[in-house]
């Protein structure tokens, strides 16, 4: 599937990589294969926690993250999700709004902001290729989904092969 | 939003280079290919310049890049030959974070006339 690799950053600091699947006009994001990295990239990197993240779209029409929930749970998230993608209603701009600007405030006033996030990304990156081995190596079928709701995107960037070699290039 | 006012004079810095201050204080410099009423903000050949004070300005290649309009703060023209003189590598300079505060309630002065 020729899908564009795409980075996402998430006012929350997080960065998301993986395949677009889909955006709608709202820029609510929905990606496939999908490599979270945290806020401070270099912690999420020594942990060598491997697994996709999810954002899942609660009952309460809250998106939350079950980041504590242990990596067999996020899977089956996930298919249940993709079991029930038809019939849900597409996420409510109000209420996507209200929660971004929460996060902005509470989580974004922190230092180093700018750099720190950029090496989350290059990091993410190589966590990339990194995904897809362990896939072919015997993990089953299992595709990981993450749908980003757009008031807490910041930026979005697509790399090409010119971006591929990690790290950035310094001029 | 961008009103028409507004937005007719975001036209004249089409395909210019220029820098964006984003709410969290980061400068990003590139060439605008597009934006929208929301100043969501495309940039072409962008990168990030990241402030210190204890060494030279770094660079940092972004390519194509989006910019969701709530995050943005400030859109500048920027005057390349000006930029081209400069030493970057030789600056230094506290970033904008630190003055954030300062600079917001000044925008906010200004920018409501």
């Amino acid at each position: 599937m020729a899908t564009v690799w795409q980075l996402v950053e998430l006012k929350n600091g997080e960065t998301y990589n993986g395949h677009l699947v889909n955006c709608d006009t709202w820029m609510n994001i929905h990606l496939r294969e999908v490599i979270c990295t945290s806020k401070d990239g270099d912690r999420f990197w020594n942990a060598g926690m491997l697994h996709p993240w999810l954002l899942s779209y609660s009952a309460s029409g809250q998106w939350h993250k079950p980041n504590e929930a242990p990596f067999v749970e996020v899977i089956d998230k996930v298919q249940e999700e993709t079991k029930t993608r038809s019939d849900r209603k597409p996420p409510g701009v109000g209420r996507g709004r209200g929660r971004g600007r929460d996060d902005n405030a509470a989580g974004r006033p922190s230092k180093g902001i700018g750099r720190g996030v950029d090496d989350g990304g290059s990091k993410g990156g190589g966590r990339g290729k990194g995904v897809a081995g362990s896939k072919s190596s015997g993990r089953g079928t299992w595709s990981a989904a993450s749908y980003l709701i757009s008031t807490d995107i910041i930026c979005e960037s697509n790399f090409d092969d010119r971006w591929r070699p990690w790290p950035w290039v310094m001029h | 939003m961008l009103n028409l006012r507004k937005a007719r004079r975001m036209c004249n810095f089409l395909l210019e280079t220029i820098s964006i201050i984003t709410n969290d204080g980061r400068n990003i410099v590139g060439v605008l290919k597009g934006f929208d009423q929301a100043t969501n903000i495309i940039l072409d050949e962008s990168h990030e310049r990241v402030y210190s004070t204890k060494e030279g300005v770094q660079q940092l290649v972004l390519g194509l890049y989006i910019i969701r309009g709530d995050n943005i703060s400030i859109v500048g023209e920027l005057d390349e030959e000006l930029d081209a003189s400069l030493d970057l590598s030789k600056t230094q300079s506290s970033s904008f974070e630190a003055s954030y505060p300062l600079i917001c309630n000044c925008l906010a002065s200004i920018c409501n006339v």
